[in-house]
């Protein structure tokens, strides 16, 4: 498709659009070759409520703009700032509901139906920022609003706390827990006034909002908010300095967090918001429907090499808070094609490597640690201790180990690894649930190794990293079903990834 | 039904006055100045207007004539139209030598710079209205400020939409029959004036929408008028002074050519605002509207789609096709 066939597909896409709006009753009071420029004014409803709608440059796969001018002032859910009307989440959109005119009209119906009802029956939608201008920040070549992370909500709120300044990545997070007030009372120097120095720490309180019942928006409702801190926040505002507000608020049950930039200058107000992320909650929120299951088990991942680094941080991320890894190897470079660490954990012990990655995106819980298995009673130890051992090292003598302690101890092992360099994925359960056989080693070719590194080791392995990862996901995934008691195949999966092609 | 509206948009552009609207705007300021110098008009308690369908706000590219109406509430009676245009070229040649001329019913100022002349018309009071000299050397009834009054009520009525349809409707003479045919460009305007009398106000529930719309149900109004007018059953009027009949120089022959035309350009018109395929109407609007006099086509044709651009279109266009497998429960954003 030629740029000149995506004028003429939009470009008929819009005739559609303007005949069907004028079908409507609706008149077409601005056009151009830019989508963008295209408005329409009508009526709808019982009450002949005027309508506007105008494009944007992204039409037709972007919604117009809706806005209702005869009640601009008043604020209301699903609307923002601008007064444009938000008649559909994003899932809808993947529907281009637009384009349907009659139903793009009974949409906006619908919202004014809800609109003075009092959006009595709506969805939680958390989107306090649609109703706030937002924080602009440039970073580098960058420009955009900055995201604050706290770790969790209880550790803020209601009090004062510091915070660094936005990285260079735009977000920025509490530097030390709860305080009191800044000190700024009397007089305020006069190089304090009007700036604060660009790496002094933000001071700012994390408020309790409660229930929303409509949008918070101007800026007497937000130093109400404030509550006892009011007074001391004003006199921070007053030598010039911004407050952090972070704010959390509930709306149908649902929790939502918005931070707001508050600054005085002149006797203005303003109160552009910033986004607030709580790291441990929203992070468990996307951890699987199997987290509550798994978070309180304990597993030992033993092999922090490529296929265990990306077993381990798997686990790690589904929610397992109680997982140890087991290596004595380091971290090199050629390792880091099939490794989930990043080369900055070159040298490193790679279990420490894994530890580092997974504390990089959650410092609470941290990965514990423990020497390679080498001995039969290290082995049975293991297996009595946790709930799962996952044997990631493709080391047949560990293996044995592990047989013989299972043997031993009556308890059941995984064993992950990549067969024939990468001719299979193969994860066995050790021993098979109800007295299945192991899985088989068919259709494994041998292969000629040559390139050799430093050391008496094997040759290198020139299994691919895909391998490698897809391994990894079906034995994090079989792992995490057991640990959940969820069903898996009794002998495991093995699965054909790049045969030999003769 | 096509609307075409970023076509007809388009065609407005081109046959807007452009730069002509700046040089009558100098031109006609400049005369006026002149004339309100002079004090015997002065003391006639001259009073200059601007008039025409450049006042009217219907003139279309080029544009080459601007009429000045000048109010002379005082002037003594017994003074004859004659010595009244004589005294007029007078007070204009002090200022523009040979430029002036001399006509039957008003002063013309050449402006050769602009390609363009200004018309003084004189006119002395008479009751409500006004009397202007006429071609037999006596007077005549006139009120031209009273139809820009109503063209501008016209407008309103019809929520901006006449203004740009007589506009067309000039164009549209001006392509079927020539620039310098006969009758000209203010018999079609007044027979758009009265054509809309028969449309519905856009207060209306039955009120027209788009432009293509207006435009070709004044077309299809427009036609039985002009007949009419033709065949002498039923004579056009001044829209200001409805006793009036309209003053026409044109022939029976020119008459009965307008009217063929405008037939046909009826039933084009409803052709293409009918058709389903935006292209084959637009090629029909086109056939209307013709060149502007920099030799540019009016109406715009849009491209017919490529095989991609079709079959991506239709894929918005067909029902379902766009629901996703997740299902469709929209909620608020």
């Amino acid at each position: 498709m030629t740029d000149s066939d995506v004028d003429s597909h939009v470009e008929v896409v819009l005739r559609c659009f303007d005949e069907d709006l004028n079908r409507a009753g609706f008149r077409t009071v601005s056009t151009s070759d830019a989508p963008g420029e295209w408005k329409w004014v009508g009526k709808v409803g019982l009450n002949d409520e005027r309508v506007e709608i105008k494009l944007t440059d992204q039409f037709p796969y972007g919604p117009p703009d809706v806005v209702l001018p005869d009640r601009p002032s008043e604020m209301s859910w699903h609307r923002s700032a601008g007064g444009v009307l938000c008649l559909w989440d994003r899932h809808s959109m993947g529907d281009l509901p637009w384009l349907e005119v009659p139903a793009l009209l009974d949409r906006v119906l619908v919202w004014i139906e809800h609109d003075e009802n009092g959006w009595m029956d709506d969805e939680p939608a958390l989107d306090l920022e649609a109703y706030h201008q937002p924080y602009w920040m440039s970073w580098g070549q960058r420009i955009g609003v900055p995201l604050f992370v706290i770790d969790e909500w209880p550790a803020l709120a209601g009090y004062w706390f510091r915070a660094a300044r936005p990285n260079q990545y735009g977000s920025f997070s509490v530097a030390g827990g709860r305080r009191s007030a800044p000190p700024v009372g009397g007089k305020p120097k006069t190089r304090q006034r009007g700036r604060q120095r660009s790496h002094q720490p933000l001071n700012g309180i994390a408020v309790d909002l409660g229930e929303m019942t409509v949008p918070l928006v101007n800026s007497a409702d937000l130093l109400a908010a404030l509550g006892q801190h009011r007074a001391s926040a004003e006199k921070v505002l007053a030598v010039g300095w911004p407050v952090l507000l972070v704010c959390r608020y509930t709306r149908l049950g649902a929790v939502g967090l918005i931070g707001f930039w508050i600054t005085r200058s002149g006797g203005e107000l303003k109160q552009p918001y910033f986004e607030v992320a709580e790291r441990f909650a929203s992070q468990r929120r996307r951890a699987g429907p199997q987290v509550s299951k798994v978070e309180d088990r304990t597993v030992s991942v033993i092999g922090a090499g490529s296929v265990g680094s990306y077993v381990a941080d798997m686990l790690h991320r589904s929610g397992v808070r109680h997982l140890r890894i087991h290596d004595d190897d380091h971290l090199k470079p050629g390792n880091l094609v099939r490794h989930a660490a990043p080369s900055c954990y070159t040298g490193a012990l790679k279990t420490d490597a894994v530890r580092g990655v997974a504390a990089d995106r959650a410092p609470i819980p941290q990965i514990g640690q423990g020497g390679a298995i080498k001995k039969l009673v290290d082995a049975i130890v293991l297996l009595r201790e946790r709930d799962l051992v996952v044997d990631c090292t493709g080391d047949r003598l560990t293996w044995q180990l592990l047989l013989a302690a299972s043997r031993l101890t009556g308890r059941r092992f995984l064993r992950v690894a990549v067969e024939g360099h990468g001719q299979y994925a193969r994860v066995d359960v050790c021993p098979p649930f109800d007295g299945f056989d192991n899985l088989p080693s068919d259709g494994v070719r041998g292969m000629t190794l040559s390139e050799r590194e430093g050391g008496c080791g094997d040759p290198i392995s020139p299994t691919p990293p895909i391998a490698v990862i897809e391994t990894a996901a079906i034995g994090a995934r079989t792992a995490i079903r057991m640990l959940a008691g969820e069903p898996v195949p009794p002998a495991g999966e093995r699965r054909e990834l790049f045969p030999v092609v003769p | 039904m096509a609307l075409l509206s970023k076509e007809f948009k388009n065609a407005l552009s081109a046959i807007e006055p452009g730069v002509d609207a700046e040089h009558a705007r100098d031109a006609h300021a400049e005369v006026r100045d002149v004339l309100d110098m002079d004090d015997e008009l002065r003391g006639w308690g001259l009073k200059t207007l601007l008039i025409g369908s450049y006042a009217r706000e219907v003139s279309i590219r080029r544009v080459k004539d601007v009429d000045v109406f000048c109010e002379l509430p005082e002037l003594p009676d017994g003074y004859g139209p004659q010595d009244l245009l004589g005294k007029m070229a007078a007070v204009l040649a002090d200022e523009y030598g040979d430029r002036v001329a001399e006509n039957d019913r008003s002063v013309k100022v050449e402006f050769p710079e602009f390609d363009m002349h200004v018309d003084i018309v004189p006119a002395r009071s008479c009751g409500n209205a006004w009397e202007i000299p006429n071609r037999d050397g006596g007077w005549e009834k006139t009120d031209p400020v009273e139809f820009g009054s109503l063209s501008s009520t016209r407008n309103a009525d019809f929520d901006q939409n006449y203004v740009p349809v007589v506009k067309l409707a000039r164009q549209t003479r001006r392509a079927l029959l020539g620039e310098e045919s006969k009758p000209g460009g203010l018999f079609v305007e007044v027979a758009a004036y009265h054509a809309f009398a028969n449309l519905p106000l856009a207060t209306g529930d039955d009120a027209l929408g788009s432009t293509a719309e207006y435009y070709t149900r004044a077309l299809a109004q427009m036609a039985p008028l002009i007949r009419g007018h033709a065949d002498g059953s039923e004579r056009l009027t001044n829209p200001a002074l409805p006793d009036q009949e309209l003053e026409v120089r044109a022939t029976q022959d020119e008459f009965d050519a307008l009217a063929d035309k405008w037939e046909e350009a009826a039933m084009t018109a409803e052709e293409a605002f009918e058709s389903e395929d935006d292209h084959d109407a637009a090629e029909g609007f086109k056939s209307l509207l013709g060149e502007n006099s920099d030799g540019d086509e009016v109406f715009p044709v849009p491209a017919v789609p490529s095989e991609a651009a079709a079959a991506a279109t239709d894929a918005l266009r067909t029902p379902g096709r766009k629901s996703l497998p997740s299902g469709d429960s929209p909620t608020f954003g």
